[in-house]
């Protein structure tokens, strides 16, 4: 049986609680406060018991566990005082959801995201191996686009901790398009992932504005002790208006509608570009009409001119002619 | 008991300076308790065969203005010591580079960049030179 994060943290609080020596037996209040603790909000008595009664189904259901309640006392405590969650073992629907996300962690790579994480799952994928490996499964299942290790990757691990901790960043920046490097302070929230790219989106002080900068063209990054500046709203635009990264200049979320061929249309239902796909119309023989609520970019833009004469941008305008130069 | 003082590491980006030149440019100055980081960019330029080379000369130093003390280079990270060079293969190319040197003092400072000019006579005028960087203690940044 599947149990959510939030659910296993509870068991974990509660068997804690009743495993503390140093603390009289809890009573229903002292499980609700040390479960508040271990999931940051106030559970319900009837959580509480739930997860009392679910603890002491026997397995694979539940956990075995001898909680016994005192009726004298009011309180709860093991029957059994070795008894402890930590010793469970994990059920064999457990192992084997376990081993499927290993193989998809292994089939993309771990090299991809960061040193960190690839050194972490590098030592997990071992043991994996060494204890359910099956050499007649050593065919690969799931292939994955297989990228190399690229420039700017050995930062993944500071910008992360940056963006979780809200630290400003001071960055060395070369501009591809410029051709010429600058230096500013990014106060970075969130890492994003487009085309195997990485990208960091914060407020830069030098820009005076929120932007988005490759991984591959930072250098050096040195984080501050700063006080963090944040424009949540802004930042939003780069993260959920937008198909790709880099948003064409003084444009502002808009209807873009296309007309696209039957083979297109196909393409497009099946994998949705964005999350504001609409089919307005299909017709006759396939084609149909089909609207997005975006702000333009120019990935967007390559990506209509990548597909030719199979599809003809109605409007906006601009974006008509840009396609069609 | 005395209070030991905890070294702040103080750094400028893009510090002012009086004379010095645009390629390559000077990005960032890092002081810590133990060295003193100068973080430059350059690209190639276009008037060189496949953009030409660069290199620093071993004795380059920085120099504080009111005091005249040296501070001497001791590393450099993304580009050779000379005679060695790092030849660009097109005029497009670009190079981020540091140079290390013996800690400054973390106070307010004018300091020089000098890039020695004794290896060879085509070094003439092409020396990494930056006169009157101004350090001002408020306008640092104070690294995490």
């Amino acid at each position: 049986m599947g149990i959510n994060r939030n659910a296993y943290l509870r068991y974990k609080a509660i068997d804690m609680r009743l495993r503390n020596r140093y603390c009289s037996a809890p009573d229903m209040e002292d499980l609700i406060a040390a479960c508040g603790l271990a999931i940051d909000y106030r559970p319900s008595i009837e959580t509480i018991q739930k997860d009392i009664k679910l603890m002491r189904e026997q397995p694979p259901k539940g956990f075995a566990a001898p909680i016994k309640f005192c009726r004298r006392k009011l309180v709860y405590e093991y029957t059994d005082p070795s008894y402890s969650f930590d010793t469970i073992g994990l059920n064999n629907e457990d192992i084997e959801g376990i081993k499927k996300a290993l193989e998809v962690i292994n089939s993309i790579g771990t090299s991809r995201v960061s040193q960190q994480f690839s050194h972490s799952m590098g030592k997990v994928l071992s043991a994996y191996n060494e204890e359910f490996n099956d050499p007649s499964k050593n065919r690969k299942i799931i292939q994955t686009d297989q990228i190399p290790l690229y420039r700017g990757m050995d930062h993944f691990d500071l910008l992360f901790r940056a963006c979780s901790e809200e630290i400003p960043v001071s960055v060395i920046h070369y501009s591809y398009t410029k051709m010429r490097f600058n230096v500013t302070v990014i106060h970075p929230r969130t890492l994003k992932e487009f085309e195997n790219r990485w990208y960091i989106v914060g407020f830069s002080e030098d820009h005076e504005s929120t932007r988005i900068f490759g991984l591959d063209r930072l250098y050096d990054p040195v984080l501050l002790k700063k006080a963090f500046i944040k424009e949540l709203e802004i930042e939003d635009l780069f993260l959920k208006d937008v198909y790709g990264v880099y948003q064409c200049e003084n444009q502002k979320k808009q209807t873009i509608r296309i007309q696209a061929n039957s083979m297109v249309t196909n393409y497009l239902m099946a994998y949705p570009l964005h999350p504001s796909q609409e089919v307005l119309k299909r017709l006759e023989y396939g084609n149909s009409e089909i609207t997005y609520q975006l702000i333009p970019s120019y990935e967007l833009i390559r990506l209509f001119r990548s597909y030719g004469k199979d599809i003809r941008v109605i409007e906006p305008q601009w974006m008509q002619k840009e396609i069609n130069q | 008991m005395a209070k030991k003082s905890v070294f702040k590491k103080l750094i400028w980006q893009k510090p002012a300076f009086q004379k010095g030149r645009k390629n390559p440019s000077i990005l960032r100055i890092t002081v810590r308790e133990n060295e003193t980081q100068v973080d430059l960019g350059y690209s190639s330029f276009t008037i060189y065969i496949n953009g030409g080379w660069i290199r620093i000369h071993p004795d380059t130093y920085l120099e504080d203005n009111e005091t005249g003390i040296h501070y001497k280079m001791t590393r450099a990270d993304g580009i050779p010591i000379a005679p060695t060079q790092l030849h660009f293969k097109t005029k497009t190319d670009w190079q981020y580079f540091s140079l290390f040197f013996e800690p400054l003092p973390s106070k307010d400072l004018i300091i020089h960049l000098i890039e020695p000019n004794t290896l060879v006579p085509s070094d003439n005028g092409e020396n990494f030179d930056f006169f009157h960087i101004k350090l001002n203690i408020e306008d640092a940044l104070e690294e995490y």
